[in-house]
């Protein structure tokens, strides 16, 4: 019971990424990625910035429309910059970072759906977040790890 | 104010919303409550910032005294927003500085994807041996995109790790979860030998065992073959062998 297909029973995760919080993941951190994810397409219980299908349409329409004051964009907006601050980039990176983050336009928001194959992961790399049912965070996912099925 | 400064509200920012907002703050970074502490303390040690001091101080004394938690996650919500307000102003006028002294802007394209789509991986249902080995493989050698399950010569390869740079040698793993004998060792070994030999003469074999074998001796496995022992509990390899196998690749 190692992987954690074997301990969630389930063979996928699934979790919707900004293009920007990927881009920053590769270009500062070796690309690899701190997600989160859901084990289904469309979690019934989990709030809506937990539930990747609703959070890729949402952010779908929020770019095509340009719609630059929603505050779904606000609120990843604030927290890449948590994220950034709380890393262990130098303070001078950190800085730019936010700066980078804070003037991203909308379009670089837009959303990618990525399905997690959890037969590669080790159980002791699950985080549970505590907030949803089915809401967790992987910290260190490599590319090898996950594919994009829509973008 | 400088980039120190600015990573300091940020982090008494990140403190605040650790008390109101616990998943939240799980989302955004990997550091304890405790860790998060000791490091705005030691750049508070290092810099002279009264106004940051004086904001972390209000805070721990909102977090001792205040009874009432509707209060206390109003007030430290105030907190995290002026922290965090505050290390964004000065961000974007420090990044902007910059960026005037050195008269060059961010080569980024938000218009145009930078994602370049992987190798498609086809996995069927693998051991979890071969999985979990070669992801931690991948971890050293970011530089290979691993092909699971080939079939050549009647021989079904666990998995072949392809170099994303000419320069270096393709690797083929086979994954062996009851090898307990040398007799077994050698069978796997000619095995892997043989599949090597499709991928050129630079090919790099590894036998991934679950479990130390006590007779073992490195000579037996010749030259471009490595014996990985692999913890799947702990998803750990165990030994040298790897930084061995490592080095020779990066040779």
């Amino acid at each position: 019971m190692s992987t954690l297909a074997l301990h969630l029973n389930k063979p996928y995760g699934y979790s919707c990424q900004t293009w920007l919080a990927t881009d920053i993941s590769n270009r500062y951190f070796s690309r690899i990625y701190r997600v989160w994810f859901a084990t289904t397409f469309n979690p019934p219980n989990n709030g809506h910035s937990s539930n990747p299908v609703i959070l890729y349409q949402e952010l779908d329409q929020i770019v095509h429309r340009n719609d630059f004051n929603h505050s779904r964009v606000e609120q990843l907006r604030q927290r890449l910059t948590n994220w950034i601050s709380g890393s262990r980039l130098t303070p001078s990176d950190i800085a730019n970072l936010r700066a980078e983050i804070a003037s991203a336009p909308v379009a670089a928001f837009r959303p990618q759906l990525w399905r997690i194959d959890l037969a590669n992961i080790h159980i002791t790399r699950l985080i549970n977040l505590g907030q949803f049912p089915d809401e967790y965070q992987i910290r260190d996912l490599i590319s090898p790890e996950f594919e994009v099925i829509a973008e | 104010m400088n980039p120190q400064e600015i990573y300091l509200f940020g982090l008494i920012g990140l403190r605040a919303l650790a008390e109101y907002d616990l998943p939240e703050y799980n989302r955004s970074t990997d550091m304890s409550k405790r860790e998060l502490e000791r490091q705005i303390e030691l750049v508070l040690e290092k810099i002279d910032s009264p106004e940051a001091e004086s904001l972390f101080n209000d805070m721990k004394i909102i977090i001792d005294t205040t009874e009432s938690p509707i209060e206390l996650s109003f007030l430290l919500q105030q907190i995290y927003m002026s922290s965090s307000r505050k290390a964004q102003y000065y961000s974007l006028r420090y990044s902007r500085q910059q960026s005037a002294e050195k008269s060059q802007d961010f080569p980024i394209s938000y218009h145009e994807s930078r994602y370049e789509p992987e190798t498609h991986i086809s996995v069927s249902h693998e051991a979890e041996l071969v999985r979990l080995s070669v992801m931690l493989l991948l971890r050293h050698l970011p530089e290979y995109t691993p092909l699971f399950n080939l079939h050549f010569k009647n021989i079904e390869i666990d998995c072949v790790l392809e170099p994303q740079l000419t320069e270096l040698p393709y690797i083929v793993v086979e994954a062996k979860s009851r090898i307990v004998n040398l007799k077994q060792l050698d069978i796997a070994t000619k095995q892997l030998k043989s599949a090597m030999s499709a991928f050129g003469r630079k090919t790099v074999g590894i036998i991934v065992l679950e479990n130390p074998l006590l007779e073992y001796n490195r000579e037996i496995l010749g030259k471009n073959m490595h014996l990985l022992f692999f913890d799947a509990r702990k998803n750990q390899f165990i030994g040298e062998e790897l930084y061995g196998f490592i080095k020779g690749i990066r040779s």
